[in-house]
């Protein structure tokens, strides 16, 4: 029964590789007929933070470990104090890292309605639950008129209660032969902008089988523009994780 | 769709703060008897927005040049680039160079809440690049067409960037003439991607309440801030959105001036990517 994943990443146009502040985690916990178990996530790095690729990298690992947020928020505390710092980044890095963060476990049995998934986010991140080549779940958001630059995000240093944003979960049941992909939210964008506009962007992603295409559908969609002269993929990290039973 | 060119590494915008060095600034700030002179307001202000903007800038690895800076200073001394030290004489600096050359560190501290919602002293280095410099007449005039130059020529090189935004910060006493002329050239200048922004920030004397972003001259306490206001720039669309989310009524109307208040909001307005909602 055994399920199979793929995942593709890129950095931002003109950056450079070590600039890419998304993250994203795959952990097989078990993997036979009785008993499936995964975790999948993706991260993305705030690029007006810093130090926000380590809390990334933080948030995804810690999923996939079972770590609660306060563990992940001392260990990057204690990674960026052991550093020799200018005034500039200690105080940047005074404020926090900022991530958008979406993990999902995967369970399956012999019993078939064993066989569920549970999503947990912050921020825009998002995944899609495709059958039959139609998304039948978007989480949390399900048009690309919802994104915008500015969502609330878990943050690697304590807030004051009133502004830790709350995880959002949801779940549903998969069946053979169905897929879920997981994006970080420019590409996540791009996906359902390009389903609204009726271009098959699910074709497009099941499509890619290597690194290289991934880059060279990103260049492309990075330098089409629509009909107001703006790019149909916005310039930032892109990450994909696809995941078919 | 103006003001929407990205701004990054190989597409930076520019700064220019013009700074008010005159005698005039000797005279007490925020009140007729206060301790604290406008010169001190002055060199607070272009301290707080240069730190700002290189905190803006800096990424894991440093400080990125996502912005050219220059500052001029206007006074007894004529118009001239207003930094000392190694940056001495430079009249466009990358805000890597300005982030690594403050002339000193001033340790300060502050209050800050921690996580349980106790307020908690923090010591923290604040950067020095400007003293309070208080001398001579007010060439503002002269001070906003050496801005327009430094524009013009940037203008020249990055004819597509997001357009370079000129800060003031006087009494807005201008001793060589009325400036008014000189401002609306140096605010009709544009980028493909939208016009020249021209902001004051007005140091006054005054106890008058502070103002910030009015869109309406009718409710300012003097001529000099009257004229400030109808020198800056009518804010941006999203400017204005954002001037909105802080709780400000706005208005088409709404222009970048402040009286005795902060401007250090227009650095937090610059969109270099994703803002979390929840960063402070």
């Amino acid at each position: 029964m055994s399920l199979q994943y793929e995942a593709f990443s890129l950095q931002k146009k003109d950056n450079s590789e070590e600039e890419y502040e998304d993250a994203y985690s795959i952990k097989k916990l078990s993997d036979s007929d009785s008993n499936l178990e995964y975790r999948f996530s993706v991260a993305d790095g705030a690029t007006e933070s810093s130090f926000a690729r380590i809390w990334a990298e933080l948030l995804t690992e810690g999923y996939s470990e079972g770590s609660n947020i306060e563990e992940l928020q001392k260990k990057w505390s204690e990674q960026i104090d052991s550093m020799e710092l200018p005034w500039y980044s200690k105080e940047k890095a005074e404020q926090g890292a900022f991530a958008a963060f979406l993990g999902v476990s995967i369970t399956g049995g012999e019993e078939s309605d064993s066989n569920r998934w549970e999503a947990m986010c912050v921020g825009d991140c998002c995944m899609f639950h495709i059958r039959a080549n139609e998304i039948i779940d978007s989480f949390p958001l399900k048009t690309s008129a919802e994104f915008d630059n500015s969502p609330a995000l878990l943050c690697s240093k304590a807030m004051p209660k009133q502004s830790v944003p709350e995880f959002v979960t949801h779940k549903g049941n998969w069946l053979k032969g169905d897929s879920i992909l997981l994006m970080t939210d420019a590409i996540a964008s791009w996906f359902l902008n390009r389903i609204e506009n009726k271009i098959d962007s699910i074709e497009m992603v099941f499509n890619l089988t290597s690194q290289e295409q991934f880059q060279e559908l990103v260049s492309t969609e990075r330098d089409a523009k629509d009909e107001n002269d703006v790019p149909l993929l916005k310039n930032d990290d892109v990450t994909i994780v696809k995941i078919r039973f | 769709m103006p003001y929407i060119a990205e701004i990054s590494r190989t597409h930076p915008s520019c700064f220019v703060f013009l700074i008010d060095q005159s005698g005039s600034m000797q005279d007490p700030f925020g009140s007729l008897t206060g301790t604290k002179t406008k010169a001190m307001g002055v060199a607070d202000a272009i301290n707080r927005l240069l730190q700002n903007l290189v905190i803006k800038c800096t990424k894991s690895e440093g400080i990125r040049n996502y912005y050219y800076v220059s500052v001029i200073g206007y006074g007894g001394k004529g118009v001239s680039p207003a930094f000392t030290g190694a940056l001495k004489g430079k009249d466009m600096v990358p805000i890597s160079e300005i982030g690594n050359n403050p002339a000193h560190l001033e340790e300060r501290k502050r209050t800050v809440e921690d996580a349980t919602g106790n307020m908690v002293e923090q010591t923290f280095k604040f950067p020095i690049w400007f003293e309070p410099v208080s001398y001579g007449g007010t060439p503002m005039n002269s001070a906003i067409q050496k801005a327009t130059s430094n524009v013009v020529n940037w203008l020249a090189e990055h004819p597509n960037c997001f357009p370079p935004i000129v800060i003031n910060i006087s009494d807005g006493e201008s001793t060589d003439g009325d400036p008014f002329q000189s401002a609306y050239d140096l605010m009709t200048l544009s980028s493909s991607d939208g016009e020249v922004l021209l902001f004051n920030l007005h140091i006054s004397s005054s106890n008058h309440r502070p103002i910030e972003y009015p869109d309406n001259p009718e409710h300012l306490p003097d001529q000099q801030a009257k004229l400030l206001f109808s020198m800056s720039s009518t804010l941006p669309e999203y400017m204005r959105n954002m001037v909105e989310k802080e709780g400000l009524n706005v208005s088409y109307n709404t222009r970048g001036f402040v009286f005795n208040a902060d401007l250090v909001s227009v650095i937090r307005f610059l969109d270099i990517g994703t803002r979390p909602s929840n960063m402070r």
